[in-house]
């Protein structure tokens, strides 16, 4: 009778975690791995599987010599250095100052340092494309009027520049979501540590740095690998404001050259290639991340 | 009680505060009053105010322009985020009730999803959607948008799951309820913010996602609103004024801001849980 009972309960759990399994397993997971098999193809991707012809380790091959892979790697190292080292010391310096000063519109900063981070990309990378607009962009007005207007860069026209253009976006775009991981941060610290080292005679700075920052290193490790993996993974905002140039691949990244060589140049198999040395970089740094988020207990 | 002494650094580190505040609004204070414009007053003066009478009929053309693939991005998130939480609602369920390997093994299994970026779904489940007649369909975006948000959606609320009283599933088994009432009635009720919590985050994902979007709909008509927003604003698009496409890019971000001002406090609790994707 128990027995009976435990096995209905088994098939009945079966049941109910049966289509998340399907779907997961069919959509998510399935893709990837079929990553595999295709990488080892030549194939547009335009006709049937059929048609694709085996190649051997050919794309991998392709894959060590392909100086666009390497720039559009590149590429990515730029942003996702960029964005960590700006982005970190800034948001955390933010959200200090958000907790500190203002406390009774607190609500209202911590809103608008948000605000951004809530947009998607596409709408993030063309509001920054107009207002990098070399005729009614609000960038440069507001540089003429400081008298800075010999400085103008070519922001989205000059590949030297338009990277960086890229990163400032990312920047305004997301320093205030990890603000907000900072002060959730700064919040789970108790008051009576930091009053402890004032009276002991320590000063604000010693405070921060040898009270403070030892105590949010779990967010810190937390938001550079959220800035890391972005870093890598970071496909609409280069799309929309760049589309990967000016010039010579100037911006490519990963992401994009893969959506590129799949979708414009019809090299299915070389597309799954490139999309599993992206997999395997991102999969590498979602695990610390993912392990560092489970033994937290966030 | 101590007395506030106002110093130079104090007052310094005020600024910069409200400095960066101001950095975070200002350009999209500059896409609101610009939409209120003429194409005229917007190149004559980049940073002048609207003046009268607004140019409301801006925002009439740009909603004529987007408001078809508004209503399919209302159709395709409600979709997606419904069922992606019904069907991880029932997966956390099951793995909370499973003995302790059972339910390790099933959350490590969905959890690797949360390491896979879509970025590198892009070329195959293009082709898989491709062989099942899916691709360029709202169906096939559905299942991928479903399929990629479960690992979250269902790493969360078994969190939440976990945290109600074993007590309570005993009590509600011993009175004769069922498992399927014990979740409906029970666990469901008694984890409210989860819900809430998932429900924000993957609205705003499945709202603003890209990349799936742009392999999966070609069809002009039945795409999403961001993809329709980047088709008909972004490079190469010139059939639309330029303040005309600041209103329509207004328009795309205010349901973006209404959900999260409505559930705002339960975004920021599940900000650190683990909320990376592709």
């Amino acid at each position: 009778m128990y027995n009976k009972m435990r096995k209905q309960k088994g098939i009945f759990l079966f049941i109910l975690i049966l289509p998340a399994l399907v779907i997961y397993t069919g959509f998510w997971l399935l893709p990837v791995f079929s990553n595999i098999p295709i990488s080892f193809t030549r194939w547009t991707g335009l006709t049937s599987v059929e048609n694709a012809e085996f190649i051997g380790l050919s794309n991998y091959k392709e894959l060590l010599r392909d100086a666009y892979f390497w720039k559009s790697l590149r590429n990515n190292l730029v942003f996702t250095a960029f964005t960590l080292i700006i982005g970190v010391p800034l948001s955390l310096g933010l959200a200090v100052l958000l907790e500190k000063y203002f406390s009774k519109i607190r609500a209202f900063l911590r809103l608008s340092l948000f605000l951004p981070s809530i947009m998607s990309w596409v709408v993030v990378g063309l509001l920054w494309t107009w207002m990098y607009n070399p005729s009614f962009g609000l960038i440069n007005t507001v540089l003429r009027a400081m008298g800075l207007g010999n400085f103008i860069p070519g922001w989205l026209s000059d590949p030297d520049v338009a990277m960086y253009s890229v990163i400032i976006t990312a920047l305004w775009k997301h320093t205030g979501f990890y603000t907000v991981i900072f002060l959730s941060g700064l919040q789970t610290i108790p008051k009576d540590l930091t009053e402890a080292a004032s009276i002991d005679g320590a000063s604000p700075w010693q405070c921060f740095y040898s009270v403070i920052l030892p105590l949010l290193r779990p967010f810190m490790i937390i938001v550079s690998l959220l800035i890391i993996i972005d870093g890598f993974r970071v496909f609409d905002v280069v799309y929309t404001m760049t589309g990967g140039g000016p010039g010579n691949y100037s911006t490519e990244t990963l992401a994009v050259y893969l959506y590129r060589v799949a979708f414009y140049f019809y090299k299915s198999g070389y597309g799954a290639t490139i999309s599993l040395a992206l997999f395997g970089i991102v999969a590498l740094i979602s695990y610390y991340y993912l392990k560092m988020t489970v033994k937290q207990g966030f | 009680m101590v007395e506030k002494k106002i110093t130079v650094l104090g007052v310094v580190l005020r600024v910069v505060l409200l400095f960066a505040v101001a950095v975070c609004l200002l350009p999209m204070i500059w896409l609101l009053t610009n939409s209120l414009r003429s194409v005229q007053e917007l190149f004559a003066d980049p940073w002048g105010l609207p003046s009268f009478p607004l140019r409301f009929d801006n925002y009439v053309f740009a909603w004529e322009k987007i408001g078809q693939f508004f209503l399919n991005s209302v159709v395709i998130t409600s979709c997606s985020v419904l069922a992606m939480i019904l069907f991880a609602s029932m997966a956390a369920y099951a793995i909370c009730r499973y003995g302790s390997f059972w339910s390790h093994s099933l959350l490590f299994f969905f959890l690797l999803g949360q390491m896979i970026p879509g970025q590198a779904v892009l070329v195959s489940l293009g082709l898989l959607l491709a062989n099942i007649n899916l691709l360029d369909t709202w169906a096939g975006l559905i299942l991928a948008y479903i399929g990629g948000g479960l690992p979250f959606t269902i790493f969360i609320l078994q969190g939440f799951f976990r945290n109600i009283p074993k007590e309570i599933f005993d009590a509600a088994a011993i009175d004769g309820c069922g498992e399927f009432s014990i979740l409906w009635r029970i666990v469901l009720p008694l984890s409210k913010p989860g819900l809430a919590t998932v429900g924000i985050f993957q609205s705003l994902w499945v709202w603003n996602e890209f990349p799936l979007a742009l392999v999966i709909l070609r069809k002009e008509a039945y795409q999403t609103l961001t993809l329709a927003v980047y088709r008909l604003l972004g490079p190469g698009a010139t059939v639309i004024q330029i303040t005309r496409a600041f209103a329509a890019l207004f328009l795309a971000v205010i349901p973006v801001i209404v959900i999260y001002l409505i559930l705002q406090k339960y975004f920021i609790a599940g900000l650190t849980s683990g909320a990376v994707k592709g």
